[in-house]
């Protein structure tokens, strides 16, 4: 009776621990199952019923726009370093003069390096009106002008101006007093419409708007600009 | 008859109670209405220049950009404006704000470079989309008008002398250079107002008289108060401020013809 109960629970024994190993084996079988759908439910369930983009899709997205980004990068800096070369080019690489009429400064640049900059006179911005309703603005012009000819040793032929300023009749278009030597210094650059660089006989004024339009410099300034600037050259004036 | 004069006196109390609160209620209102209408004139300038923005340019809005490629995006767009400038005949005027520099520009050659020492832009700009950023900075901005407290020429008109002694009485007279207080501003084409001060260590003009044109400028905004008091929305001007020597100041006011272009980067 004894043995029979014994063998009895000796089989249930078994028959449950077969059972258990089973149930264990069924459990750690379905468990990363179970884990793997949680983990989708996080990853696409709930993206799902909030209707935005799944987190791999987010992930897709996000390298593709890095690439995109990257691919817009070299596209920015092509384009950066083409406009780049194009203004560059526009910057004339001989030798060329900035006047600032503001100041009554000049600057020499060559190779787009600046090699001499000093005082000047520019236009004193003198309107003269005469009895007979004419009259003359003294005023230098702004702009980009080109060197048209070269003088040395120049005569300056006096313009009506120059007389009515002085109070003095206006004489004939050859009239011998309309001559004046060693005013214009030594040099004198031509900008065209009767604008020159030249020399003064009045340096303490360098520096200030004095003159009637065209731009005075001192000797050796001027020297230097007829020596570096060859016809063609530019001249920016502001 | 004290009751009376009691009564009188509590009755008149309250009556200027009464007006004191009815002022501060009425002041309170207008300035909340100035705020609210204010916002509005923001928002909708704001939706103005979006609206404006061409089709085709759209995309860049969708693009996430992080710091160094917007960087690179407004430094293209910048050098684009330069480019597209330098193809006029005049002066123009280049305004870098992210390296601090103004520029006068003729032909693509930079006749003029000044330090900006100091500068204020209206938060509204730093919020702009990539696409409307590029069609407000991307082409050469036109100035409509000017204001200033300097000439834009300093002529001065002189007689002709009658003989030559009148001539040399008057050749011997030479104007002291006047110190000038340095102010401008600028309205461009597409509804922005520069604000250029002339001011620094050597500066020997009146501070006052910078004050009373800002001031003057200010008071303009006056009438955004009375158009909100109608209920209507005022018009809304991104203001950029920039501050630079007194001597370039002057310079490049002078130097920039009447309908000069601008190209800025913020």
């Amino acid at each position: 009776m004894i043995n029979d109960e014994s063998n009895f629970k000796g089989e249930l024994n078994t028959c449950i621990g077969k059972k258990g190993k089973l149930i264990k084996f069924i459990f750690w079988l379905l468990m990363p199952i179970f884990l793997w759908f949680i983990i989708l439910f996080f990853l696409v369930g709930i993206p799902y019923l909030e209707n935005r983009p799944f987190i791999f899709e987010k992930t897709l997205s996000a390298i593709q726009e890095s690439e995109n980004n990257s691919k817009f990068e070299k596209e920015l800096q092509a384009g950066i370093a083409r406009i780049q070369k194009k203004m560059d080019r526009l910057t004339p690489g001989g030798t060329y003069l900035i006047v600032n009429t503001s100041d009554n400064t000049f600057s020499l640049y060559r190779n787009k390096a600046l090699v001499r900059e000093g005082l000047c006179s520019t236009g004193s911005y003198i309107k003269l009106e005469a009895d007979d309703n004419k009259n003359w603005v003294f005023q230098t012009p702004k702009g980009v002008f080109s060197i048209q000819g070269k003088i040395t040793s120049p005569v300056w032929r006096k313009p009506d101006w120059a007389f009515v300023e002085e109070g003095l009749p206006i004489p004939g278009a050859n009239s011998s007093s309309r001559f004046e030597y060693g005013v214009l210094g030594d040099y004198a650059l031509s900008l065209g419409k009767g604008y020159l660089i030249h020399g003064t006989l009045y340096k303490r004024f360098l520096g200030q708007p004095v003159t009637h339009g065209c731009i005075r410099m001192n000797d050796d300034d001027l020297k230097t600009v007829y020596q570096s600037l060859p016809i063609g050259a530019k001249v920016f004036i502001y | 008859m004290s009751k009376q004069k009691n009564y009188n006196s509590r009755s008149f109390h309250l009556f200027r109670n009464y007006i004191i609160y009815s002022i501060l209620v009425v002041i309170i209102g207008i300035v909340v209405q100035y705020g609210v209408f204010s916002v509005f004139a923001v928002r909708q300038k704001m939706k103005m220049f979006d609206q404006q923005v061409d089709a085709a340019l759209l995309p860049i809005n969708e693009r996430h950009m992080d710091s160094v490629l917007v960087d690179l995006f407004k430094k293209k767009v910048f050098l684009e404006t330069r480019f597209q400038m330098s193809k006029a005949d005049s002066i123009n005027l280049s305004i870098n704000l992210k390296d601090s520099i103004l520029q006068l520009e003729l032909k693509g050659v930079v006749i003029k470079s000044t330090k900006i020492t100091d500068f204020e832009v209206d938060q509204f700009l730093y919020q702009l989309k990539p696409a409307t950023y590029q069609h407000l900075f991307g082409t050469q901005s036109q100035v409509k008008s000017y204001l200033s407290t300097i000439n834009k020429a300093p002529i001065v008109v002189k007689k002709a002398p009658k003989d030559t002694t009148e001539a040399q009485a008057s050749s011997v007279k030479m104007e002291p250079l006047k110190t000038e207080v340095v102010h401008w501003m600028l309205k461009l084409d597409k509804e922005i107002i520069l604000k250029i001060e002339g001011s620094d260590q050597y500066s020997q003009s009146d501070w006052w008289i910078g004050q009373k044109f800002w001031f003057k400028e200010n008071m303009n905004s006056f009438k955004n108060l009375k158009e909100t008091i109608r209920f209507k929305v005022p018009e809304y001007y991104p203001v950029i401020r920039l501050v630079i020597s007194e001597s370039d100041a002057k310079a490049i006011y002078r130097a920039l013809p009447a309908k000069p272009f601008v190209g800025i980067r913020l």
